[in-house]
Formats: structure tokens, C-alpha cells, sequence
């Protein structure tokens, strides 16, 4: 077992735990937040990326303990109380979501590459999100709302 | 606030989905309960001739260890094919049922042999280890023509050389008379076997169970994501031995179907039981290579088309045999999607009336196929796709010009198919010319010599697509109304992110005027939504039009109501844009003030209630043209989509961005069958693709931006003219990729998926002869 102190969306949080629990399962089963998903084994898919200490993490891929002391941001952790995170909003405007299930990494992935890139293209977008996948858009809407957020991001 | 049909309406899934707050089967009551592991057999066909769970019975936290012997001694039922073909001469094919767990033999690999429930995941694991298990492995086969073979591994003694079935569509004898006629007097033999390729469904949230006793209904209560939990919780409830009413199915947010989800797949039977027996919370999360060997595999089928053609390309007698992989077993709906389904859509949007199709059902030893996306429907357009475009390259005639010698003419529409169905609206070759305009047709050349000269070939492919679906009936509302105004709506089918609620929320509210903020749609509830399922693409064309109608309904009832508080005589209501008003007075009511004052007046039961069901007066025919630019890297032969063009036929829209929202992602799916997604099996069946790492699901990166329009054309058949759009775009993209990507490196005919290792064994005798 180990001690993990932790701050997750602004609210920090002490457990003990178990030395093999992955970073996601954390988030899911002890603090409930199920925002952020599991769609593979691999991975491969990022349906489970959240913002460690502000950098894009597929959080399947990393212990709960190897997060001992970092501030995780999840889905549940960027909107600004009732007002969507501007990336929230261009995915809902674009339609840039289906089932919703990849969204939220995605959605997490997104914030990353637009805050640390400028003047993406069309194609920068596409190989930025090489690491999530979506099994019901073709990607289309999900391009759009990208650039759309950037463009309000950036202003 | 009111919505339209036709309106750009903003999807109101979304607020849930964006923020976190999705309810999927894994989110309830997250880690709470015992966990489910399943053993799976390592090979793809052996008999177990020892199995011995003692050791993982006995194991820490085990409560059950169990293989189906514990579950036939419990009398659990067998997964049924729920429907069955008959054969050509008439016998009626042999009935085989799916035991949840090998009984004594293993028929593909990831069949499951034991399944143990323990206090936690590591736990459970940790058993199975504990589990022994001697197999004496038989030679498997996995390729429909090599099961057919008599020296063939047979895999049900019911099933000899492993066909299930053969089976018959149109007059084949007539079919094959009139080839062989047409053949005498000079017309030409164009001759095609192409293979239909496997696909894994892939939505992107697995199959989940979290299943509890219940004492409030007396049995059990089970989550799963499903395409509409009615159907399956009766296939639980029947097999082991609840009543319906005490099996209930929840099913919340579903992170995508695609048609597998409909199904009853073997560990949902056993998870069940495993509730039942140990009177516990359980739960199981798939992993995704579990689901790998586990789910519904899609298509999968090997098909030889012959066809007698004039000189101008004209399709004189087509035969149509086509051999359909079903996997090692048959599920619940795999024998009507290569059959009833795919026959529907035999000569496509082609004037063909001398046709004939037989098809063969055959087992081997590969996961069980079922519906995926279209449904038989894209096999049997890839096929008379690809049978045009080798009619152009035999003749040497343009393949534009083929298809257009062959198209159903707007004048012969209502058009009655040789092989049932009418097509009811539309006007093919003129949307065809819209499309070539809209893909620049005419100005490929320029852009093929200008690849050239970077280093690329460059091709452009199309494909027509027709579609039969939203036909029939049995998508119930149910619309209950509350004190506070509300009206809820409790629909059959179960939305996977089509966009269920936002649809049926613009069509209560276009119908009656009514406040958006005041209705509510629920699904997923067995015991409480109507039962039917998603797929066909029939929620808009069935259940919307069942909703619209009782919408009317509703108004119907309401004028007299409405005139009593009025006080005027009911011949003096009108209604419009959800206000009763009283003719040449100022007096009027809204309808959701009306429905408060109503639920005050009867509060027992709503005078407005109203349940309702309705059936079409026939099927809706989508059709289109998909038109594909490609590049292919000649030093790398890396393919690549450059442009993507898509005019459709789909009747009504009932909302513009849903619509091309549901191209997109079927187009997705059928540029993956097309190039990258790849079930392949070793000899030994052992599935060589076996996860995310290894399978190419398209990425982002994969794909380009689509150009997505319409040229609709009213549908006749159902009461908002609407055709249906779920499966369309997968239909279309395959043979329009395979047509381009062929045009590109000048060749005739690549098989799906065709890799980028097709590819360079398709050119490397062409760069010889170099």
C-alpha cells in the first residue's frame, strides 16, 4: 500500500492505496469521477487522457502513486462552474461529439495541443489527435470544433 | 423555447456528455460489487478433455468458480438464432443453440471455458491461473472456402462441410437460363469473387455488465449497453427462468453500437446467473482485446458474381452466389443479415430485373458474425459496385457511363425490384451528375498529372449506394403527461449517440408547438420503454414517425378539452403552433398550461395520455453517390484520402447536422473496412489483430474532411418522408474507396482491407514487368 496525496481538480486528496492501482482506476473508483473512460487495454484509444500537472496523459498508462503530489485535472475540472471550458462549447456548437464516450479525453487532448501550439492546421489538428480515437464522427465535426475552440482560446 | 423539423438544432445529449456527468454501464456504483473474470480457450477448435476449477473455487476471495456444467446443472438456457432461412430445396435447416460456456468443445478462440466471480479484479484474475484445463486440439479453419471443403474440420455435426444453410433470393434458375441465353447470342461474361472483409465493431465503450439481485421486482437487475434493453432482458429472463417482469435491463449512456450491441452474447447469460447465484453485486469490464475475441464480428463474406453485359455495359442477367462466414455459432440475427437483409438490396439502384442470388451460411472457427453497420446491405452493394467497375474495365468503357447505362431511370420510379421492395422516390442519374459536378469530375485528369509530378498516384473512384430500410413497424411510444406540463416521452430503440433525445425532442416539439424544456425522452428501461431496437436506420422513419403521429393524436383529444376551458364549442378551436385558441375571440390556451390544468382535473390518469405504435406503408430507399480522390505515394505506397464527395438522397432532414454527422461516421467506418481494418487469422485461427495496437482503427490522421450535400426526394412511405441515414455512409465508402484506390494504381480489383501490404503485392508485378 501506499500514501498518495494528490490534488484532483482543485481539491486535494489523501489516500492509502493499493502500489498497483492505475492513476485512472483512482479516478474512477475512489473519487467516483466518471467522466474519464477506459476503451482499451493498450493505450491506444485516450478515452482516458486527463491534464497531469497541465500535460496530456493517457491515465491508464501510469500508477495512482506515480501521481503522489501532482495536481490532475479531469473532464469534471475545466469547466468554469455553469460556463463550459471553451473547448466544451466548440464541441457542443460543431457537433463534435456522438456517443460521447471518447469525448472526454478527447476533449482533454484538445486543450493540450491548442494550449501549447499556434496557428494549427488542419493537419496539425489530425496529428495531434493521432492518440484518441472516435469510432462515430469520422473526426469531421471533431477538427472543426478544434479550431473553432482555438480561435477563441487564442484571441 | 420551440424546435423544428429541418432545423439546426444544438444536441441536448451534449451538456452531460461534455461535463463528465455520462452515465455508462461502468458508471454505476463505480468499483462497488464482486468482479467477473472469464477463462477463454486458447485455441481456436480442441476438445476440453480435462477441466478442473477446484483450485480457483478454493482460491482467496472466490465466491464462484464455475465452467457450463455448473450452469447446465442449473438449467440455464442456450443462446437461439432467432431466425433461420430455408434452404433451396425446401428442407428446413438444422437448429443449433450457443451454450454460454463450452460444454466439451471449443469452436474459436476466446470461447469461453470457466468464468470465476472473487471480492476484487486481481482476485478473480489471480484464479483463473488456478484453473486446469487439458485440450486435444483439432485442425481449424477460418476461411468459408476452405470449410466447405469435404476434408475440411467440421465444426457441428449438425452442419455438414460446415454449411448451415443455402438459400435462395429472386429465381435463380430463370437468372441463370437467361445469362446462359443472353451469353449465346454474343453478350459478354463479366466474372467476379470478391471478398467482403471482417470487421470488428469496435464502439469505443466495450460491453460492460454490472448485474444485482433485486428484491423490489423479485429477480434481478442488470446494466448493459444495448441497442434496446427489452429484447435482451427477455432472452435473460427466459434463460434462466425469471419471469419478464423480473429481469429488468438498464441501459444509460452507450458509447456506440454499430448492431452488435442488439445481441445476446454469451457473458451477459453468465454474469447474470452469476447475480443470481451468489445474490451479489457483480460486475465485469470488458477489456478491449477481450472484446476482440468476444463480440459480434461484422461481414465477413465471399461472393461470386456473374454477369451477361451488352456492349454498352447493360446488365443483361446477373447470378449472385455469395458464401457468408456466421463464425463458429450462430447469433441471434446472423442468419438474415447475409439473407433476408442483404437480398433487399441486390440489384441496388440498377434497372436489373434477370437476377438470382444463392447464398451459403458456413461455420468455422472464428468469432460469431452478426449485424454491423448496413447490415448484408454494404456486401451486397460493394459487390454490384465492383461488378460495374470491372464491366467498365472489360469493355474498356467509362465507368460513369456504365452505371448510368444501368441506373433506374426517375421515370421509372415507383421502381418494383426483381427481388421485392419498390422503390418508392428519387431520381438516380440526376443525382449522379450532381455529385461528378460537385466532385469536379471533369478536372481530375489536371489534378492526376499534377500527383504525378510530386510522386504520387493519384486516382478517383465513386459509388452508387442504394439502401432498403425504415420499413415495419413496432417502435412504441408511450407519452405520459405531469402536473408541471411535462410530457414524457418512453420510446423504444436506445440511443448510441445518434442523437435520439435532440430528434425526437424536434419532432414532439414541430408537431405540437410544444416547450423543449418541458419534454422528456426516456429509453433503456425494460420494464418501462417500449420494447424494439436500434438498427436499419429506422429510428427517424419508424419511431419518429410513430411519435409524430401520436403527437396529432394528442392534439386530436386536446381540441375538445381545450374548448371546455375555453368555454366555447369545440368547432370553434384551432390550433396552431401549440395554442388552442378560440375563433373570433381573444381567448386562448398553451397546451402545457392546458396539460396542468388537465392533471389537476384527472389526476389518476391524463386525458392525454397516449401510447402508441405504427407501421409504414413500406420501406424507405436512401441512395447516393460517394466520389473518392487518392493519393498513393509511389516510393512508400502509403494511400491517402484527399477529397471526399457525397450527395444524397435521404428524403426529409430532420436535422442538417445530425445528418451529416451520421455520414461522417459511417464513412469512417467504411474507409477502415476499405484500408486499414484488418480481422485476420493465422492458420491455427488464432486472431492475429488481436487489440487496439495491432487493428488500425482510423484516426484522425487516417481520414479527410468530408463534402456531404443533398438532392433529396420526399420518402411516399412513412409520415415524414424521411428515408434514414444510420447506415448510409458506411454502405457508400467502401466500394467508392476500393474504386479510386484502383483507378490510382491501374489496376482492376484490390481486396479489402487493402493494407498497405495488399498494395505492394498488388504493384510489385507490375514494377517487375517495369
Amino acid at each position: 500500500m501506499a500514501q498518495l496525496s494528490i490534488i484532483v481538480n482543485g481539491q486535494r486528496h489523501v489516500n492509502e492505496i493499493a502500489d498497483n492501482i492505475l492513476l485512472v482506476d483512482y479516478i474512477r473508483e475512489t473519487l467516483a469521477l466518471t467522466g474519464t473512460h477506459i476503451g482499451c487495454d493498450t493505450s491506444q484509444c485516450g478515452a482516458c487522457v486527463v491534464h497531469v500537472n497541465g500535460i496530456s496523459v493517457k491515465s491508464c498508462t501510469m500508477l495512482a502513486a506515480q501521481a503522489d503530489g501532482a495536481e490532475v485535472t479531469t473532464i469534471e475540472g475545466i469547466s468554469d462552474g455553469e460556463n463550459l471550458h471553451p473547448m466544451q462549447e466548440a464541441f457542443h456548437e460543431q457537433h463534435g461529439l456522438q456517443c460521447g464516450f471518447c469525448t472526454p479525453g478527447m476533449v482533454m487532448s484538445a486543450i493540450e495541443l491548442v494550449e501549447k501550439n499556434k496557428d494549427l492546421s488542419e493537419q496539425d489538428i489530425r496529428e495531434g489527435l493521432e492518440g484518441n480515437i472516435c469510432r462515430c464522427t469520422g473526426y469531421h465535426n471533431i477538427v472543426k470544433a478544434v479550431q473553432t475552440a482555438a480561435s477563441k482560446m487564442q484571441r | 423555447m420551440k424546435f423544428g423539423i429541418g432545423q439546426t438544432v444544438k444536441r441536448l445529449e451534449d451538456q452531460n456528455l461534455l461535463t463528465g456527468k455520462g452515465a455508462f454501464t461502468d458508471d454505476q456504483m463505480p468499483g462497488e460489487g464482486r468482479a467477473v473474470a472469464f477463462l477463454r480457450a486458447p485455441f481456436a477448435h480442441a476438445i476440453i478433455t480435462h477441466l478442473d476449477i477446484s483450485a480457483a473455487r478454493a482460491a482467496d476471495g472466490v465466491v464462484l468458480a464455475a465452467s457450463q456444467a455448473d450452469m447446465d446443472a442449473d438449467n440455464v438456457g442456450e443462446i437461439n438464432c432467432n431466425f433461420y432461412p430455408e434452404n433451396r430445396d425446401g428442407s428446413q435447416v438444422p437448429r443449433t443453440t450457443k451454450p454460454p460456456m463450452a460444454r466439451s468443445k471449443v469452436r474459436h478462440a476466446g470461447d469461453l471455458v470457466a468464468m470465476v466471480v472473487a471480492e476484487t479484479r486481481q482476485q478473480a484474475m489471480d484464479a483463473l491461473d488456478l484453473i486446469e484445463v487439458d485440450y486435444d486440439p483439432l485442425d481449424a479453419v477460418t476461411d468459408v472456402y476452405d470449410a466447405m471443403r469435404p476434408e475440411a474440420p467440421q465444426l457441428h455435426d449438425e452442419y455438414v462441410n460446415n454449411i448451415v444453410f443455402d438459400w435462395e433470393a429472386g429465381d435463380i434458375n430463370n437468372a441463370r437460363a437467361k445469362l446462359d441465353a443472353a451469353l449465346s447470342e454474343g453478350a459478354t461474361l463479366v466474372e467476379i469473387d470478391v471478398i467482403n472483409s471482417r470487421v470488428m465493431p469496435n464502439a469505443m465503450e466495450t460491453r460492460p455488465v454490472v448485474a444485482m439481485p433485486s428484491e423490489e421486482i423479485g429477480g434481478l437487475r442488470v446494466w448493459l449497453p444495448s441497442q434496446g434493453p427489452v429484447g435482451l432482458a427477455g432472452q435473460i429472463a427466459t434463460a434462466l427462468g425469471y419471469e419478464d417482469e423480473q429481469l429488468q435491463v438498464l441501459t444509460g449512456d452507450v458509447g456506440g453500437g454499430f448492431g452488435y450491441k442488439i445481441f445476446l452474447h454469451p457473458e451477459q447469460l453468465c454474469i447474470a446467473w452469476a447475480a443470481k447465484v451468489t445474490q451479489s453485486l457483480v460486475r465485469w469490464q470488458q477489456d478491449r482485446s477481450d472484446a476482440f475475441l468476444s463480440d459480434l464480428h461484422g461481414r465477413d463474406n465471399r461472393s461470386v458474381a456473374r454477369a451477361a453485359v451488352d456492349d454498352r455495359g447493360r446488365v443483361l442477367a446477373l447470378d449472385v452466389r455469395v458464401h457468408a462466414n456466421m463464425g463458429s455459432w450462430l447469433s441471434n440475427f446472423s442468419c438474415y443479415i447475409p439473407t433476408l437483409s442483404a437480398c433487399r438490396t441486390l440489384t441496388g439502384p440498377y434497372d436489373i430485373q434477370d437476377v438470382g442470388m444463392q447464398v451459403l451460411g458456413i461455420v468455422t472457427n472464428t468469432p460469431a458474425v452478426d449485424a454491423f453497420r448496413g447490415a448484408g446491405r454494404p456486401e451486397a452493394n460493394y459487390l454490384l459496385e465492383r461488378l460495374m467497375d470491372h464491366i467498365a474495365a472489360e469493355l474498356a468503357l467509362d465507368r460513369v457511363a456504365v452505371r448510368n447505362e444501368n441506373l433506374i431511370k426517375a421515370e421509372q420510379i415507383p421502381y418494383a425490384m426483381v427481388e421485392g421492395g419498390v422503390v418508392d422516390s428519387g431520381d438516380m442519374p440526376g443525382l449522379l451528375a450532381d455529385a461528378m459536378e460537385k466532385a469536379d469530375w471533369q478536372g481530375f485528369e489536371a489534378r492526376r498529372r499534377a500527383a504525378r509530378a510530386k510522386g504520387k498516384y493519384r486516382g478517383i473512384g465513386l459509388a452508387m449506394y442504394l439502401e432498403q430500410c425504415g420499413g415495419g413497424g413496432g417502435a412504441g411510444v408511450d407519452i405520459e403527461f405531469e402536473a408541471d406540463g411535462t410530457a414524457v416521452i418512453y420510446a423504444a430503440q436506445q440511443d448510441n449517440g445518434q442523437a435520439h433525445r435532440t430528434t425526437l425532442t424536434q419532432i414532439f416539439s414541430h408537431q405540437l408547438g410544444y416547450d423543449v424544456e418541458k419534454i422528456k425522452i426516456v429509453q433503456g428501461n425494460s420494464l418501462r420503454t417500449p420494447s424494439g431496437t436500434t438498427g436499419g436506420a429506422r429510428m427517424s422513419a419508424v419511431l419518429g414517425s410513430t411519435l409524430s403521429q401520436a403527437a396529432d393524436l394528442i392534439a386530436e383529444k386536446a381540441m375538445p378539452l381545450a374548448a371546455e376551458q375555453l368555454e366555447v364549442a369545440p368547432s370553434d378551436i384551432q390550433f396552431a403552433d401549440g395554442l388552442f385558441s378560440a375563433a373570433g375571440t381573444n381567448r386562448s390556451i398553451e397546451i402545457e398550461e392546458l396539460v396542468g390544468l388537465l392533471a389537476r382535473d384527472t389526476p389518476a390518469e391524463h386525458p392525454l395520455n397516449q401510447k402508441h405504435l405504427y407501421t409504414t406503408k413500406g420501406a424507405s430507399y436512401p441512395y447516393g453517390c460517394h466520389i473518392v480522390e487518392i493519393e498513393v505515394d509511389m516510393a512508400t505506397l502509403k494511400p491517402q484520402i484527399l477529397d471526399y464527395t457525397v450527395v444524397d438522397d435521404i428524403g426529409n432532414v430532420i436535422n442538417p447536422m445530425t445528418f451529416a454527422g451520421q455520414i461522417h461516421g459511417g464513412i469512417a467506418q467504411g474507409v477502415g473496412q476499405a484500408l486499414y481494418e484488418h480481422v485476420a487469422f493465422d492458420p491455427d485461427g488464432q486472431l492475429l489483430a488481436g487489440s487496439l495496437m495491432d487493428y488500425t482503427l482510423p484516426r484522425a490522421d487516417h481520414l479527410p474532411s468530408f463534402s456531404i450535400s443533398t438532392r433529396s426526394t420526399v420518402c411516399q412511405n412513412n409520415v415524414l418522408g424521411v428515408k434514414g441515414v444510420g447506415e448510409a455512409g458506411a454502405i457508400g465508402a467502401p466500394p467508392a474507396v476500393i474504386s479510386a484506390l484502383c483507378d490510382a494504381l491501374g489496376v482492376v480489383h484490390i481486396d479489402m482491407p487493402a493494407t498497405l501490404q495488399k498494395i505492394w503485392e498488388t504493384m510489385k508485378p507490375k514494377k517487375e514487368a517495369i
